[in-house]
C-alpha cells in the first residue's frame, strides 16, 4: 500500500467510533488534568495505563494521546486566569496571558490560545505526517556539546525577557542557576548545597518554585493592595470574544510559534520548554511595541502557546521512529507501548502503518474537539476572574496548596511553596523579573551537566563545542541574538535603565 | 437502603468466613482487613511506577487480597522519602513497598542512612539484567573487542547512562576489574534520563549505553543497534535479549542484578510475612505476570523472606567492593 493509501486508511481507524469515544475520554480529562498544576500529564497516563488492559492497543494509545496535548489547553486556562502554569512549557503563557486576564481580556486571551493550540495542532500533525522519517537524524546530531549551545543560545533570550533593567534580569537569572545545582551532581553523584536535608536531595522541585512565585505571590501582592485600598475590581472590557484586531495580530505569532515548536520540539529533554522560550523572544524582538511584551500583548500569548502545542506533535518524532522517549510523558506512552507489544521504530511505520497513521491521524480530530470543547467554556471561564477578590484569592491558594501537595504527598513541598510564595513577593516588590529566574531555572540544570558531559567525551578539550556544524550555527545564533538585544536597546534608549 | 447495607455487609463476612476455613494456610492467620498502601519510593510514570501499577491491576482481577489496593508516589532521596514514609506505620501490614538496591547503596555512598535492615524484607520478585550497546555503525563489533581495547586503555570507550554507583555502572565497574583496570578510570557520562542517553549513543557523541533491559527491548526492534552483552548469569530464556550472549560466555565474570523485592514496614509479624509471601507467589503463577515479564525481559527470582535477606547480604556486600573501587564510599 502506498503512503497515501495508508495515511487514509488511519483515518479511518482514527474515525471508529470507539475510538472518538476514547479520544473524547482523553481530550476531556487532559483538560481537566491540565487545569490542575500539579496532576500532569504523566501521573494521568500512568494511573491509567492498567486500566486500559484489554483495550484495543490503539484505543488506549489513542486516548493517552489525547491526554498528552488535551493538558496544553487545561493548563493554559490555569496559567491565563489564575497565574499558575502547570508545566515548565506554560510559563511563557502566563507573561502576557495573565496580564490580558487583569486588563479584562480573559475571554479573548482565552479563545486566541485554544486557536493558537488548534491551528499549531494541526500544522504540526501535518509536518509529523510528512517529516518524521526524515526528521529522525536531526534529532540524532544533538549530543552534549550541542546541547550546552542550544541552551547558551536559549539564555540569549533572557535579556528580551528581563524588562526594563538588565541588571535585575541577570540578578534574577543568576539566582536561578544557583538554585539548580541544589541537589544530588549527576556527573559525580554527590550531594550539594543540601544542608543535610534528604527532601533536598533531588533538588528543589520545579513545580513549587513556579507555583510559590506566580500563584502565591500573586494572592501576596492582592492581598496588600486590598490592604491598602488599592484593589480595583476587574471589568471585561470589549467583547468577551477576541476582536478582529487581536485575532490579525496572532496570526503571524502562531505561525511562527508553530514551526520552531515543531523542530525544537523534536529534541529530547527540555525541548518543549526551549520552544516557547525561543518564541516569546522572537515576537518580542520583531515587535514594533516591545514595550508591550508583559503587560498583555496578544503576540506574546499566541506565539508561546503555539510553539507549546507544535512542540507535542514534534516530541512524537523520536518515540515513534527511534523508540525514545524526549519527555517525561513520551516516557510513560513508551511503556505503553511496550506492554502492547508495540515495538517502535522505523519499521512501525511499514509493520503497523493502521496503528501508526491511526494515532496521528486522531490528533487532527482530537484538536478539533478540543477545539469545540475549549471554546464554549470560555465564557463560563473567563467569570473566574471577575469573582469577589477574597474568594478568588482563596482559590488561587487552595489550587496552588492541593495541587503541589498533590505531586509527592510532601509536606515538605507545602512549606517550600509558601517560602518561594515569599520570594516571589519579594522579587515583584523589588521589582526584579521572575521569567528570566524560572528560565535559569529550567536551563540551567542542562547548562552544567551537557557542558561537563561535552568536557569528559573531549576529555578537557574546548574544541568539542566547535567540532559540528549544528554547534557552530547555535554559537552564531547566540551572538546574533546578543547583538540584536543591544540594537533594541540603544534605539528604545534604555542604556541608562542599565542600573 | 440500610437492610441491603447490612446484608451485604453480612454475606461478605460469611463468604469471607467459609474461605478461611476452605483453606486456611498453616501460617497465614493475619490477612488484611482495609485498604493496602502499596508505596513508590518513586515519581510516577517510571518504569518501576509503571510496574507496580499493573502488579496492582493484577491484584485486583485474581483478587489476590480480600481488600482494595491504592498505589501512592512518594518519590524523594533516592527513595528514602518513601521508605521512611513506610516506616511510620511500623508493624502494620496494610503497607507494602517496592525493594530496590538504594536499601543499601544510600547507607555506602552517604546519601542516607535507612536500609534493607531497618524494613522487612518480605519477598524477592524480579531481576532485571544490566544490557550494553553501540549504535550499529560502531567499529566496536563485540564484548570482547570491547574489552579488549579496554585492557588497552580504559579511557578509549565513552559509556553513557543515568546514574553514579548503580547497577548498569557497577556492571562496567565489574568488566574493568575483570580486566585488571582500575573501574575510576573509566570514561563514564551521566545524562539526565534514558532516552537522551540513547539519543547520544544513536547519534554517536558516546560509544556505549548502559541501561536497563526494558529500556533496550524498544531499542532492539527499532534496530540500529548492537547489544554487546547481557550481565546475566545465564541467557534469558524469552523474549527479544533471548539471543544476547551473557559476559560469562564470552569469557568476563559479570553479572549485575538490578533486583526489584517486596518490602515492608519495620516490626511486621511472623503471620503478616507469611501472608504477602504467600500473596505474592500466587501473583507470579498468574499469565499477566509471566507476560510482562517477557516483555520486558526480565528474570523471575521469587525468592521468600529468609532466602531474600541472604540474598540482599550477598549483593551489598559485592557492590560495597565495587564501590569502594569506584571511590563513591568515603
Amino acid at each position: 500500500m502506498d503512503l497515501l493509501g495508508q495515511i487514509l486508511s488511519g483515518f479511518a481507524v482514527a474515525a471508529q467510533p470507539e475510538n472518538l469515544l476514547f479520544l473524547l475520554i482523553g481530550t476531556l480529562l487532559g483538560t481537566i488534568i491540565g487545569l490542575l498544576p500539579g496532576l500532569g500529564p504523566v501521573s494521568g497516563i500512568s494511573l491509567l495505563i492498567p486500566l486500559t488492559f484489554g483495550l484495543p492497543p490503539i484505543s488506549a494509545l489513542i486516548m493517552f494521546a489525547g491526554i498528552y496535548y488535551g493538558a496544553a489547553y487545561g493548563n493554559t486556562i490555569a496559567a491565563v486566569l489564575i497565574n499558575t502554569p502547570g508545566t515548565a512549557s506554560s510559563v511563557m503563557t502566563t507573561l502576557d496571558g495573565y496580564p490580558m486576564a487583569q486588563k479584562g481580556r480573559a475571554g479573548a486571551a482565552l479563545v486566541i490560545a485554544a486557536i493558537a493550540s488548534f491551528v499549531s495542532g494541526t500544522i504540526s500533525v501535518v509536518a509529523l505526517t510528512l517529516l518524521a522519517l526524515p526528521l529522525t537524524t536531526f534529532a540524532l546530531r544533538f549530543g552534549p556539546p550541542e546541547y550546552f549551545a542550544l541552551m547558551v543560545f536559549a539564555m540569549t533570550s533572557v535579556a528580551a525577557l528581563s524588562g526594563q533593567s538588565v541588571a535585575k534580569g541577570a540578578i534574577a537569572t543568576l539566582l536561578g542557576l544557583m538554585m539548580t545545582t541544589i541537589g544530588i551532581d549527576l556527573q559525580t553523584g554527590q550531594p550539594r548545597f543540601t544542608m543535610g536535608l534528604p527532601n533536598l536531595l533531588d533538588g528543589v522541585s520545579f513545580l513549587v518554585q513556579v507555583v510559590g512565585m506566580f500563584a502565591v505571590a500573586e494572592v501576596l501582592i492582592n492581598i496588600e493592595k486590598m490592604m491598602t485600598g488599592q484593589a480595583k475590581p476587574i471589568r471585561l472590557e470589549g467583547p468577551l470574544w477576541c476582536t478582529r484586531e487581536e485575532l490579525r495580530r496572532s496570526v503571524m505569532p502562531i505561525a511562527r510559534g508553530g514551526i520552531i515548536g515543531f523542530f525544537v520540539g523534536v529534541l529530547p529533554g527540555t525541548g518543549q520548554t526551549i520552544a516557547t522560550i525561543l518564541s516569546y523572544a522572537t515576537e518580542k524582538r520583531l515587535s514594533k511595541n516591545p514595550e508591550e511584551f508583559g503587560k498583555g500583548a496578544v503576540e506574546g500569548l499566541a506565539g508561546p502557546e503555539s510553539a507549546n502545542n507544535a512542540a507535542t506533535s514534534g516530541s512524537f518524532v523520536p518515540l515513534l521512529t527511534l523508540g525514545v522517549p524526549g519527555s517525561a510523558t513520551t516516557a510513560v506512552l513508551l511503556g505503553a507501548f511496550i506492554l502492547y507489544g508495540i515495538q517502535p521504530g522505523p519499521q512501525l511505520f511499514q509493520n503497523q502503518p493502521e496503528l501508526v497513521w491511526g494515532l496521528i491521524n486522531s490528533m487532527y480530530i482530537g484538536n478539533i474537539m478540543l477545539l469545540i470543547l475549549n471554546i464554549p467554556l470560555v465564557g463560563l471561564f473567563a467569570r473566574i476572574v471577575y469573582l469577589p477578590q477574597g474568594v478568588l484569592m482563596a482559590l488561587i491558594l487552595t489550587i496552588a496548596s492541593v495541587s503541589i501537595y498533590a505531586i509527592n504527598g510532601s509536606v515538605f513541598d507545602l512549606y517550600m511553596l509558601l517560602v518561594f510564595g515569599l520570594v516571589g513577593y519579594a522579587f515583584r516588590k523589588l521589582d526584579i523579573p521572575i521569567a528570566p529566574y524560572i528560565l535559569a531555572v529550567v536551563l540551567g540544570g542542562m547548562l552544567e551537566q551537557s557542558f561537563r558531559q561535552a568536557i569528559t567525551i573531549s576529555d578537557g578539550g574546548l574544541g568539542i563545542f566547535f567540532a559540528s556544524g549544528v554547534c557552530v550555527v547555535l554559537w552564531v545564533f547566540s551572538a546574533l541574538s546578543i547583538a540584536w538585544s543591544i540594537v533594541i536597546q540603544r534605539r528604545s534608549g534604555t542604556e541608562k535603565a542599565l542600573l | 437502603m440500610a437492610h441491603t447495607g447490612y446484608l451485604t455487609t453480612l454475606s461478605t463476612a460469611l463468604l469471607v468466613g467459609g474461605m478461611i476455613v476452605g483453606s486456611a494456610p498453616v501460617l497465614a492467620q493475619w490477612k488484611p482487613t482495609r485498604n493496602v498502601e502499596f508505596i513508590v519510593p518513586l515519581a510516577a510514570g517510571g518504569g518501576t511506577d509503571v510496574t507496580v501499577r499493573h502488579l496492582q491491576a493484577m491484584f485486583q482481577k485474581h483478587k489476590l487480597i480480600p481488600t482494595t489496593m491504592s498505589v501512592v508516589n512518594k518519590p524523594g532521596a533516592a527513595s528514602a522519602i518513601g521508605y521512611a514514609y513506610m516506616n511510620q506505620r511500623r508493624g502494620d501490614g496494610h503497607y507494602v513497598s517496592i525493594g530496590m538496591a538504594p536499601l543499601y547503596i544510600n547507607a555506602l555512598t552517604g546519601k542516607h542512612p535507612l536500609t534493607y535492615k531497618d524494613v522487612t524484607l518480605i519477598c524477592n520478585l524480579y531481576a532485571e539484567y544490566t544490557v550494553l550497546y553501540v549504535r550499529e555503525a560502531s567499529p566496536i563489533k563485540s564484548g570482547k573487542d570491547l574489552a579488549e581495547r579496554l585492557r588497552k586503555d580504559p579511557k578509549s570507550v565513552s559509556f553513557g547512562l543515568t546514574a553514579l554507583g548503580a547497577g548498569h555502572h557497577l556492571s562496567i565497574a565489574k568488566l574493568a576489574t575483570e580486566l585488571n583496570q582500575d573501574p575510576r578510570d573509566l570514561r563514564v557520562v551521566v545524562f539526565n534520563s534514558a532516552g537522551e542517553a540513547a539519543t547520544a549513543v544513536r547519534g554517536g557523541h558516546i560509544d556505549a549505553l548502559v541501561g536497563s533491559a526494558a529500556g533496550t527491548v524498544a531499542q532492539l526492534q527499532a534496530g540500529g543497534i548492537r547489544v554487546l552483552g547481557i550481565a546475566a548469569p545465564k541467557r534469558l530464556e524469552h523474549g527479544a535479549l533471548a539471543e544476547i550472549p551473557t559476559w560469562r560466555e564470552q569469557g568476563y565474570n559479570v553479572v549485575t542484578v538490578n533486583w526489584r523485592g517486596i518490602v515492608g514496614p519495620a516490626g511486621m509479624s511472623k503471620e503478616q510475612i507469611a501472608y504477602w509471601e504467600d500473596t505474592f507467589e500466587r501473583l507470579t503463577k498468574t499469565p499477566e505476570w509471566k507476560a510482562l515479564l517477557e516483555k520486558n525481559g526480565w528474570s523471575e527470582t521469587f525468592q521468600r523472606s529468609e532466602e531474600f535477606a541472604q540474598f540482599v547480604r550477598d549483593v551489598e556486600a559485592e557492590d560495597s567492593t565495587l564501590l569502594r573501587k569506584l571511590g563513591l564510599i568515603k
